[in-house]
């Protein structure tokens, strides 16, 4: 079972790419299960038609108990299950501690062990503000990070400040970054600054997401831009990445792969 | 506020349960947690703690440690800590606080264990989980601390990574011998002849030598057996059931001994705090396990056969013991009996309506048993003859040996500790918490056996509750009244108590 985690600066399209990583699984053939772990709970609507799926927590909020099996998620394009932590209100109570009830959940009900699934992507809010946002690279769980990053300045310091949390739990046995995935602001010198973040940290670009319109199109029908056409070149980059993912060996197989020393 | 105890207390909490499991076994056991009055859980409710000298300790935690998510301070902690005793393991684990703010304690104590190389664990509690949640974890842990060889082999394989000769036991006299004294008057358990010897032991009714069987003693914690002897009339029972005790988790007991236990035929889970120390010695050593505390004549004769049963299929005796069977010799015919009854000793079943879903488990139907199952737990207000709430294993005891002397009577049980595992659950418990709910259930019933804290469930209606007092509930409130139920006196407690 492939488990990665997926983390960038807010607004710089985590859930696009894992939305349409997912798609791209799925249409390869894969066992998929998405969980958006953002209190905003959008990161598999466009897996679902656009419509929103019911998070854990708010599920926990109104019923006063946790969801079973039944209601945890929702199969969405091509099988894939998604699931949403959702969160408290913003300004309130603990977004962090949501996504760790959450994971405890999908252990007490053995979600992965009933789905058996080939691939499990989390999608994680921002940064890794807290234990919470860390939850997701935790021993057991993800065990590759992808970092999502424009050119854009901000977008790097994230996704360097990212690096370097999932650096400083090296010895804890957590997730390694596997590599980043260049989603394409078309800004000025743009690669050039996206290929020396990459090499500082010391990892591979393993996607390149070309600016695009029809994932806007898309998306505004609720579908990825791999289910509403895979021929395009995006839809291609990330049935590309997909492949490339699927091909790397077990995680204690390629140690490669340890950028961190 | 549903969820809320207004008049009933809660049962002792998972950190607890840790702290209770590990006491005996000279371990360093470390609650992450605010210093103050967790003592008062971790400590002083301990009913060994002014009797025997334990390395329980508080982590201290500040504001500021939580803030800023300091995991590096409390395994800097851990390490001089572990420098200074030499332990024998590390366990570390918290209450409600760093539960909040998600400390991953398996990440801290793998950190600890490279640095200071002890074996090191690391329990995800939240302090507000049952001890049987907390107790369950830690007893697990120490079977991923058992070598893999077999009998002695792997007592010496074991013993090669304990620092320190493991000599926790219990301990007469003052505080201050006991400060003086500790380490060097402690009485050793004997376990010199559980180790060595012969594998035959001599009938003493009959002079001949007959094939003993060994056991492991899983889930016995003061938690639910009290300090009353207990434990020790269950190992002397066994022991004349033609049982050698190889070790009893956790008490009375040495590590060490604990962990050269996978020679055992069997593993009896005594309380649901065994159980998942038992399905990963399963897993691991393949030693067949039967749920049940030997409380009540007739229980004890079940358990005791079940046992031999299963010892008898692992060593593939089976169809020999059905071939006995036919030539009439009693023992066989008793184990063959039970070889056709299944594979656990305590069916689900329901008293009182015709055993719907035992009858429904021999039929075969999945879909009868969980109907049958549902009509079991159809809610607080269901009449019964008699109500036990308390430690479920027990509890199932108490109804076999009550359906002995009161067939047809319907009888139930609830346990309402949170974090019960679904396998006891499914012996036909029902897990009910809410304070409201129990009442109810209290209030249907004829009689209810029950710790003396639930008679405040229904104060009108105090003389129809059986007072079983459960240290895990009530702590030491009424310390001196836990009956010992093992063997025969089960059914002596319930002639004078339900007659």
């Amino acid at each position: 079972m492939k488990k990665i985690a997926v983390y960038g600066k807010g607004g710089i399209g985590k859930s696009t790419m894992t939305g349409n990583l997912a798609a791209a699984f799925a249409t390869l053939g894969q066992k998929v299960v998405q969980i958006g772990c953002d209190p905003k709970a959008d990161s598999t609507i466009n897996l679902l038609g656009g419509e929103p799926l019911m998070p854990v927590m708010d599920y926990y909020r109104d019923h006063d108990v946790e969801p079973d099996f039944e209601h945890i998620g929702k199969a969405g394009f091509g099988g894939v299950f998604c699931i949403e932590t959702g969160g408290p209100t913003p300004g309130l109570g603990c977004a962090g501690r949501g996504i760790i009830a959450t994971f405890n959940l999908l252990e007490e009900l053995d979600v992965f062990g009933r789905i058996q699934p080939d691939v499990v992507l989390y999608d994680v809010l921002g940064d890794v503000v807290c234990g919470g946002f860390a939850a997701p690279i935790r021993e057991g769980y993800a065990e590759d990070v992808l970092i999502v990053t424009s050119g854009e300045k901000m977008a790097l310091y994230a996704a360097n400040n990212i690096a370097t949390a999932v650096k400083n739990f090296e010895d804890r046995g957590y997730a390694t970054v596997r590599g980043v995935i260049f989603n394409r602001r078309n800004i000025p010198d743009e690669e050039e600054k996206v290929r020396a973040f990459a090499d500082k940290i010391g990892v591979p670009i393993v996607a390149d997401i070309p600016r695009s319109d029809e994932i806007s199109i898309f998306e505004d029908q609720g579908k990825t831009v791999v289910e509403g056409n895979p021929d395009l070149p995006v839809s291609q980059s990330f049935l590309g990445l997909a492949k490339m993912l699927l091909s790397d060996p077990p995680r204690a197989e390629r140690e490669s792969y340890r950028f961190y020393h | 506020m549903r969820i809320v105890k207004r008049v009933l207390s809660t049962y002792s909490a998972d950190n607890f349960g840790v702290c209770s499991a590990l006491y005996e076994l000279g371990g360093l056991v470390v609650m992450h947690d605010a210093s103050g009055c967790n003592s008062t859980y971790n400590t002083h409710d301990e009913p060994r703690w002014y009797d025997m000298d334990s390395l329980v300790f508080i982590s201290g935690l500040t504001e500021k440690n939580a803030i800023f998510g300091n995991d590096d301070k409390l395994i800097a902690d851990l390490v001089t800590a572990a420098e200074e005793f030499h332990p024998n393991f590390i366990a570390v684990c918290g209450g409600p606080l760093p539960h909040i703010i998600g400390t991953d304690f398996r990440a801290v104590a793998k950190a600890v264990e490279r640095e200071c190389g002890i074996p090191t664990f690391g329990f995800q509690t939240n302090g507000m989980d049952s001890y049987i949640s907390g107790a369950g974890q830690a007893l697990e842990a120490l079977v991923s601390m058992m070598g893999d060889g077999i009998g002695r082999q792997r007592e010496s394989e074991c013993g090669s990574h304990i620092k320190q000769p493991i000599v926790r036991g219990l301990l007469t006299g003052t505080n201050q011998q006991r400060g003086l004294e500790f380490g060097s008057s402690i009485k050793q358990p004997i376990v010199s002849d559980l180790l060595g010897g012969t594998n035959l032991q001599r009938d003493p009714e009959c002079g001949n030598l007959r094939q003993a069987y060994s056991v492991n003693i899983l889930g016995a914690t003061p938690l639910d057996f009290s300090l009353n002897g207990s434990v020790d009339v269950l190992r002397n029972l066994l022991e004349k059931e033609g049982f050698k005790v190889r070790s009893t988790w956790a008490m009375g007991d040495t590590l060490e001994n604990l962990l050269s236990s996978s020679d055992a035929d069997v593993n009896l889970v005594v309380s649901a705090v065994g159980l998942r120390s038992a399905v990963a010695m399963e897993e691991r050593f393949g030693i067949p396990y039967v749920i049940g505390l030997p409380a009540g004549k007739r229980v004890t004769a079940e358990i005791v056969a079940s046992m031999k049963q299963k010892i008898e299929v692992q060593r593939g005796n089976v169809d020999k013991t059905l071939q006995e069977k036919q030539s009439g010799d009693d023992d066989n015919v008793q184990l063959a009996e039970h070889s056709e009854a299944g594979d656990k000793f305590l069916r689900l079943k329901k008293s009182g309506d015709g055993n719907n879903v035992q009858q429904a488990e021999y039929s075969g139907d999945e879909d009868e048993v969980l109907r049958a199952k549902l009509s079991v737990t159809d809610g607080g207000d269901a009449h019964s003859d008699f109500l036990i709430i308390g430690e479920p294993v027990q509890s199932l005891s108490i109804r076999e040996t009550l359906e002995g002397m009161y067939p047809g009577k319907c009888i139930r049980i609830i346990s309402p500790m949170h974090g019960l595992p679904k396998e006891i659950i499914d012996l036909g418990c029902e897990k009910i918490e809410r304070e409201d709910e129990l009442r109810e259930a209290c209030r249907a019933a004829s009689l209810v056996i029950a710790d003396s804290l639930y008679a405040r469930l229904l104060p009108d209606e105090a003389d129809k509750f059986v007072p079983l007092p459960h240290v895990a509930y009530s702590g030491r409130y009424y310390e001196d009244d836990v009956p010992v139920l093992v063997g025969e006196a089960l059914d002596n407690w319930v002639i004078r108590n339900l007659l």
